[in-house]
């Protein structure tokens, strides 16, 4: 489907013909000043015509001492001419040779005498009357010439005062226009940005102080806004409430399984289910993409988790070494960040034999966390696979898969990524989670 | 040994009562946490396995007023959140275990068994007493390195005792831990069981401080 014109190009499209309007109604004005000036001319040498065609007698003589009547006739302007054509001969004053076409039908025909156009041989152009007769013996005509800068100099001087005109006027519409156009438009633009910065968090919602004709557009985009976020956050109890829904009965099909002797197949299957509703009710659970301006500080979810992680290594003695600078800003939800630290740190415990490190590495808009152990690390070739859902490494480990699924899951919500490699220095796994870093607040 | 079991849902905690019943637990079972404050403060639990959603009364504010009251027994979170910021706060509210629904039954008694042997300062695989051995690790016992079969109250009885061995351990208290709240208990029930006991563990010896309690001992009469 076509897209509709933008806005610029209908205001464009409207001012364009606004303009052409007054535009056209000049060329108008300049062709009628052409007909009248042209009129003028033909007036006067109409009566030359008159005056010459009273000398032709009935029998085609030329009373030549008639012309006195008029002296221009018998000593013609510069560039003046007649000619009298008679069946009995010929007389003329200061007739070029030339060419000389009248248009049919007849231009301006008054009383017999119609206009007509050519050029002397001297190229100079020529406008001309001329009156045809029949006499007794034959034909006879009355051609009179003046030439045609007497009508074309002064035109062309009106005409190039209102093209001037009309530029001048065109140039100052289409400036104004464009100056219209421009503060017309600015509140627009800057909706589109605000609404932008919604988008990426960076503000809740948009000013409602806009000019009269947007402010309802805000109105409805905020409510839109709110019902995004109401739905997200149900969906979100929702996942919530399934999960205790689904689960509890889950924990009481275990222990039924266990006491009425199931087989192991069963159980597997049952765990199978478990793991399953648990990776997608936690992707469900994620506050990834809901919006707002999420923000958690690395360092302080890291010692929030660390009771839970020393408790599920009582055991043994584990030293987990947080390096992380002591505000260390992400621009992920708290819980979210606790899913992905918790898990990698859950990991990590389990395969260190005695330490665990988090060191942090600012760069541009980004937060690049690097969690090593020193114990066995996983196989280049398994690598891949622990990312996927449902697989555990070490069936050993009592619990409900490996945990990276959900991180890496949760990582791609936030557009960071995930990558695991060997620490060179501890020994073990390096698992590298890179997260974008808060936008700077706005002033 | 006895636990308290607070959790709402009918089936799943028919099936818990009878998976630590097995394993030799008297087990009290409440479904709301008014009830289950109640019973923590008052009563006398060697565990609690404490659902966070219980009606009346989150399972975390039950958590935070019995540790505010100075109840210290070993509590295990058995819910269906499985969140680590849920996990963080159970632990900051109290709780010495998190265990996510749903569970492996094995995990349960395995954790609940550490809980109960960590809260009493029990650091070696086994506890003896002369030829009497228990595993607190398996809730196993062993009379002169040869198993012992005995029923679940027995095992009650004597995992209280041989806690204290040579000590006295009141009636009341041993009462307390064998029998469920509510349980219809004849008057001379224990002194029954006590006597059974005897005969199984000889010669391990219980000797009765009359009017006070019971003492496992060692010695020769």
């Amino acid at each position: 489907m076509k897209a509709p014109l933008s806005l610029h190009g209908r205001l464009a499209a409207l001012t364009i013909a606004v303009v052409c309007v007054p535009l056209g109604i000049a060329t108008l004005v300049i062709y009628d000043l052409v007909t009248v000036v042209s009129d003028t001319m033909d007036t006067a040498l109409d009566v030359q015509v008159r005056v010459l065609d009273q000398a032709i007698a009935p029998d085609g003589s030329f009373a030549e001492n008639h012309l006195a009547t008029l002296p221009e006739l018998v000593r013609p302007r510069p560039g003046w001419g007649w000619r009298v054509k008679t069946p009995r001969g010929e007389w003329s004053r200061a007739f070029p040779a030339g060419r000389i076409h009248y248009p049919i039908p007849h231009v301006h025909p008054i009383d017999g005498i119609y206009s007509g156009y050519g050029a002397a041989n001297s190229s100079e152009a020529l406008h001309v009357r001329r009156l045809d007769r029949r006499l007794m013996n034959g034909p006879a005509s009355v051609t009179v010439i003046a030439p045609s800068r007497l009508i074309d100099q002064p035109m062309e001087r009106v005409q190039r005062s209102v093209r001037l005109m009309q530029a001048l006027v065109l140039g100052v519409l289409v400036c104004a226009m464009a100056l219209q156009l421009h503060f017309a438009l600015r509140p627009l633009r800057i909706l589109v940005k605000a609404v932008a910065r919604v988008r990426s968090g960076e503000a809740q919602s948009l000013s409602l102080r806009q000019p009269a004709e947007l402010a309802p557009l805000a109105d409805e985009i905020n409510s839109l806004i709110e019902r995004n976020k109401a739905q997200l956050e149900t969906a979100r109890l929702n996942a919530a409430n399934l999960a205790h829904a689904v689960k509890t009965p889950l924990a009481s099909l275990v222990l039924q399984l266990e006491q009425e002797g199931a087989s192991a197949s069963s159980r597997a299957l049952v765990e199978q289910i478990s793991a399953q509703v648990a990776h997608h009710l936690r992707r469900a659970r994620s506050a990834g993409g809901l919006g707002g301006r999420p923000q958690a500080d690395a360092h302080a979810v890291v010692e929030t988790i660390r009771p839970v992680l020393v408790r599920l290594r009582r055991d043994r003695s584990l030293e987990i070494d947080n390096q992380l600078p002591a505000s260390c800003l992400v621009a992920v939800d708290h819980g979210d960040l606790g899913e992905m630290l918790g898990n990698l740190l859950e990991n990590a415990c389990r395969y260190a034999e005695r330490r665990v490190r988090l060191q942090a590495v600012e760069e541009g808009g980004a937060v690049t966390l690097v969690i090593e152990d020193d114990g066995c690390g996983i196989p280049d070739d398994q690598k891949a696979d622990v990312l996927q859902p449902g697989v555990r490494l070490d069936e050993v480990n009592v619990g409900y898969g490996f945990g990276l699924a959900i991180v890496r899951e949760l990582v791609e919500l936030y557009d960071g990524t995930l990558i695991l490699a060997d620490s060179a220095e501890l020994g073990g796994l390096r698992t590298i989670l890179r997260l974008p870093r808060p936008a700077a607040s706005p002033v | 040994m006895k636990i308290l079991l607070a959790e709402d849902d009918e089936q799943l905690a028919s099936n818990l009562v009878q998976l630590l019943r097995r394993e030799a637990y008297a087990v009290d079972w409440v479904r709301t946490g008014v009830d289950a404050q109640h019973l923590g403060e008052t009563g006398s639990y060697d565990c609690c396995v404490l659902d966070l959603g219980l009606p009346a009364l989150e399972g975390l504010a039950v958590l935070r007023a019995w540790r505010a009251n100075g109840c210290e027994f070993p509590v295990l979170i058995l819910t269906a959140r499985d969140a680590w910021m849920d996990k963080a706060e159970g632990f900051q509210s109290g709780a010495d275990d998190y265990l996510v629904k749903p569970f492996l039954p094995q995990e349960l008694i395995l954790r609940v068994r550490a809980l109960v042997r960590r809260s009493r300062g029990q650091a070696a695989e086994v506890v003896r007493c002369g030829g009497l051995a228990y595993y607190p690790g398996s809730g196993n016992f062993q009379l002169s390195e040869k198993p012992l079969y005995l029923t679940a109250f027995e095992i009650r009885i004597l995992a209280k005792l041989i806690q204290f061995p040579e000590v006295l351990v009141e009636r009341e208290t041993l009462f307390d831990c064998i029998y469920e709240y509510e349980a219809e208990v004849p008057n001379n029930s224990l002194e029954v069981l006590i006597g059974r006991l005897r005969r199984k563990i000889a010669p391990v010896r219980i000797v009765t401080a009359r009017g006070h309690g019971y003492r496992l001992t060692a010695e020769a009469a």
